[in-house]
């Protein structure tokens, strides 16, 4: 057991203490080192780098009712269609725009429209639209209405960046970071395989028994190969145990750098109670640790309103503006903000009419949001119309791909080639 | 008559059944089990060993029944309460209906809320008592095909107590679930139908004449029976209007005349004035639906795509042929699948990833204990992403590669820490102690090593190190892993034999340590 000593010295000592390094792998030891030292640039991944622009990807699941977050003014159609639901009270204003109000628990998109940093973009969808949650979630993340799933935009945006095959040249899985039990498909590259947890503290493996604690952590290195390289896990023979063990690997090099960011760093600032405001809070604290990851992914589930509506959407909106308005103090405080980019999206829209159960069916366009210290301001494309002829078969039609926004992020603020992780170029929008 | 893809392995490999293939079998079509378990199916033969699993009416049925007694009077009539009645019970429900409506009138706001949590909370501790009594019987019973396939049943027509808080509906629809496990899949997909938590947990209660609520018609078609591609918008629109006035009343199934609309509808090209059961006989008579039972059992039982293959389409329509010829009893495709060569293949074998569950149950049946904490054991199988009663959406759970990630995957490693060591990490923070440090509160588990060791005769290192690969991963594991293993257990920094001494404390400490390591392999994560 040749390099048994440096496994020991990697283990007990977290990522810092690597002297004795001269026999690990490579692909280790560019990770460790560029950990070590940030301003080892030669070392640190363009898709992973520290100081570097940010993306935050909030997923409101279940389908979000466009019609009552982003509130048409005056309109009968509206008006007609919604005898219950219909929004009309208490309205938050979006500069002197006459067309659109904001849902009225909307403060923190209120206030981030009033500073100059939000941005709406109205009319949002893709060709073909599936009203199958699951369907039309894969086509969000995928970026790709017509094939069967694959991988995720954001994942193919990290493949994009390795070189060749050369197993070594995969970003870091901390490049990404996804608060949750399971990883959404818009992280999965081919290669490329994003950091999931739920709350940091729980991020590690426990020996157990503290009489053999020592012996016990040295013992679990060495049975889970937790030394090879990414290339070399081969050996088995079986590609399940092979996943599991390169999905081990990425646990350990992960769980002592995220748990010391996360405990080490306390804002002032007080976040809700709630499990999104806790999520938030989690990437505040990661962003002010200078993790190198490019990507943060939370959710807020609960949109699926089929009935009794009005009480649940007022409920996720207040949930989703206090979280957000903490979020987005936090960053403030800490000088964060202006590299961070927030962007929100849902599988689709609901029914233009309600049914019967004072609730909204599975719907078609909804509006998209854009919220960071970087972005061009304002209201983007119209509101799909309400008319009834105008409708597709009782839904708003769209008139502004998703993946306009997508080529427009990965352009713009990731930097990125988005032609080649789109397969296609779609039009960018003036929102950065 | 069978397919050439489904021959029985005792016709085309009668010596390939073994230790590794029984366990195989009993891993897929149960939980796993002792060596002694497997012992017994290696003995019966193949073809015995399948139908003494799939036929298991046979054995005894000895578990309890949970009551629901505490959910009555005054406190607890109300509009959810009703749906718990039993037949018979209505009128004494009307009595305390009334008597909780004079009760209300007499409350004032604060009193009113304290009822409320009183209730909320009755309702919470009787599902945790339903997780339980579940995981209970899938750790101890002697038929675990019942509950493997109440499982899936479970994953395929999910409803959730998160929108389902109605823990005696939910109780009806697993047991419910159980009737059916080897039973009928269209006569369930009836029951389905008409399954107060389904018409709750998909809206169908509020499906209505005039203004059809498409929830139940949509998954029904996508996700229950057919799979998507396999029909329009425009026959979820139709079948919607079919099961108007489909609700339940109390814990029983209604048909509201009333709300139904008795129109003509047009679904899947057959235009009548159907309901529900005309849809669900349509539906079974498309060929689809032959086609995806057989795709979720062979991605349930055989390759969940863990190994990056699925079972392929020839595979899926020779299975599908079997439903056709059995008319959708699963008792005969199941037996089919187990004993067909394919099952036994390298394709197949070690090619899963255990679900939480299977994780679990399967942990407690190999080392025989039972769960002593279920607290620490439901937090368990919500961190690694399955808790009973509770898919995250009604698409149920993915499996497969889904089921790990950096985050599961430390959960699943951490579990032996309760099930092995009897302790548990628990991630309370020290007061003054700048570091998350790990604690462990003591649980006492019931597992004794030294009986396990008494029985396999192991009195060596490097043989109760064989002994736990064996029961726990089936001796598939690199030398030089087991040679880690041997030079955890012998203390000394080597890996050769020593003699042991499994009464005392110090060797009993390792020995569990060693077990909790093996449950943290990789390995072990695979069946």
């Amino acid at each position: 057991m040749s390099n048994l000593h440096t496994r020991r010295v990697f283990l007990q000592s977290g990522l810092t203490v690597l002297s004795a390094a001269t026999t690990m792998p490579l692909f280790l030891q560019r990770t460790v080192f560029a950990l070590n030292n940030p301003a080892d640039k030669p070392l640190t991944q363009a898709a992973a780098g520290q100081g570097e622009k940010i993306l935050v990807v909030v997923q409101l699941s279940g389908g979000n009712d466009g019609l009552s977050t982003i509130v048409p003014l005056d309109n009968d159609d509206y008006r007609k269609a919604r005898p219950q639901l219909a929004l009309a009270k208490d309205l938050l204003t979006l500069g002197k725009n006459k067309n659109v109000a904001l849902h009225p628990s909307l403060t923190a998109f209120k206030d981030l429209f009033d500073a100059g940093e939000f941005a709406l973009i109205q009319g949002i969808g893709y060709p073909n639209p599936n009203r199958s949650h699951f369907r039309s979630m894969e086509i969000w993340h995928t970026a790709d209405p017509v094939k069967p799933p694959r991988d995720g935009w954001i994942g193919r945006y990290f493949d994009a960046q390795c070189q060749g095959d050369d197993p070594k040249n995969v970003p870091d899985p901390k490049a990404a970071v996804n608060i949750g039990a399971t990883a959404p498909l818009a992280l999965a590259g081919s290669k490329f395989a994003a950091v999931s947890f739920q709350r940091p503290e729980s991020y590690q493996w426990f020996a157990g028994n503290r009489s053999v604690d020592k012996r016990m952590k040295e013992t679990f290195t060495d049975v889970n190969e937790l030394d090879k390289k990414q290339g070399e896990m081969t050996a088995s023979g079986n590609a399940t145990l092979d996943f599991l063990e390169r999905t081990a690997l990425d646990a350990q090099l992960s769980s002592d750098e995220i748990r010391a960011v996360t405990t080490k760093y306390r804002g002032g600032v007080t976040y809700p109670a709630t499990p999104f405001g806790q999520q938030l809070q989690m990437v505040a604290q990661m962003i002010a640790g200078n993790l190198k990851t490019r990507v943060y992914y939370v959710s807020l589930g609960g949109f699926d309103t089929h009935s009794n509506q009005r009480q649940q959407h007022d409920r996720l909106m207040l949930t989703l503006s206090e979280g957000l308005a903490a979020f987005v103090k936090d960053l403030k405080a800490q000088g964060n903000f202006s590299r961070t980019l927030i962007t929100s999206f849902s599988e689709f829209g609901r029914r233009v009419g309600e049914n019967n159960s004072r609730g909204t069916d599975h719907g078609t366009a909804a509006p998209m949001f854009v919220m960071g210290g970087g972005v061009k301001p304002g209201v983007f494309g119209d509101h799909p119309s309400l008319r009834p002829e105008q409708l597709d078969r009782g839904d708003l039609k769209f008139h502004t791909d998703f993946r306009c926004v997508y080529a427009t992020i990965l352009d713009k603020w990731l930097t990125a080639d988005s032609e080649k992780i789109l397969g296609a170029k779609f039009r960018h929008l003036a929102i950065l | 008559m069978t397919d050439a893809l489904l021959a029985p392995i005792w016709r085309t490999e009668p010596k390939k059944w073994s230790y590794a293939t029984a366990s195989h079998l009993l891993n897929r079509a149960g939980f796993g089990g002792s060596a002694a378990e497997v012992r017994q199916l290696v003995d019966l033969g193949p073809e015995k060993a399948v139908a003494y699993l799939v036929r298991y009416q046979q054995l005894p049925d000895t578990f309890k029944e949970i009551t629901f007694g505490e959910f009555t009077g005054p406190l607890f009539a109300g509009r959810d309460e009703m749906r718990q009645m039993r037949p018979g019970q209505m009128s004494d429900n009307m009595r305390e209906l009334k008597a909780r409506g004079e009760l209300l009138k007499q409350m004032n706001q604060d009193q009113r809320q304290a009822m409320l949590s009183i209730r909320l909370a009755a309702q919470r501790g009787k599902l945790e008592e339903m997780k339980l009594w579940w995981l209970d019987r899938m750790v101890r019973t002697r038929r675990p095909l019942e509950e493997k396939m109440t499982l899936f049943w479970h994953g395929l027509f999910v409803s959730s107590s998160v929108t389902v808080r109605n823990s005696y509906a939910l109780y009806q629809q697993n047991k419910l679930f159980r009737k059916f496990a080897v039973g009928n899949y269209k006569a369930l997909t009836l029951e389905v139908s008409k399954d107060p938590a389904m018409l709750e947990y998909l809206n169908n209660n509020q499906n209505k004449k005039g203004k059809p609520n498409e929830n139940y018609a949509r998954e029904l078609m996508e996700l229950f029976t057919m799979g998507i591609g396999n029909y329009t918008e425009n026959d979820i629109k139709e079948s919607a209007r079919a099961f108007t006035g489909w609700t339940f009343a109390g814990d029983r199934f209604v048909f509201n005349r009333g709300e139904h609309d008795e129109g003509q509808k047009t679904f899947l090209g057959r235009t009548g004035n159907w309901d529900g059961g005309d849809i669900i006989d349509i539906i079974f008579d498309q060929q689809a639906t032959p086609r995806y039972i057989a795709r979720r059992l062979l991605k349930f039982f055989a390759l969940d795509g863990a190994s990056g293959a699925e079972a392929p389409e020839s595979m899926v329509n020779a299975l599908a042929r079997v439903v056709v010829a059995n008319r959708y009893e699963m008792a005969p495709v199941l037996e089919t699948l187990f004993a067909s060569t394919w099952f036994y293949s390298k394709d197949v074998m070690r090619t899963q990833i255990k679900s939480p569950v299977q994780l679990v149950v399967g942990s407690l049946r190999a080392l025989g204990v039972n769960i002593t904490d279920p607290r620490a054991v439901d937090n368990a199988l919500k961190m690694m992403g399955q808790e009973l009663y509770g898919a995250p959406t009604v698409k149920g759970w993915d499996g497969g590669r889904a089921w790990v990630n950096t985050s599961t995957l430390f959960a699943r490693y951490n579990l032996p820490a309760y099930l092995g060591t009897g302790r548990l990490p628990s991630t309370s923070k020290k007061p003054g102690d700048g570091e998350m440090r790990g604690q462990f509160n003591d649980l006492a588990t019931g597992w004794q090593p030294q009986l396990d060791l008494a029985e396999a005769r192991a009195s060596t290192t490097d043989g109760v190190v064989d002994h736990y690969l064996r029961v726990l991963i089936g001796n598939n594991v690199d030398p030089r892993k087991r040679d880690e293993l041997i030079e955890f257990l012998n203390a000394t920094g080597d890996a050769s034999s020593h003699h042991l001494d499994p009464t005392s404390a110090e060797v009993e400490n390792r020995i569990r340590s060693l077990v909790h390591l093996i449950m943290a392999m990789a390995e072990y994560q695979i069946c």
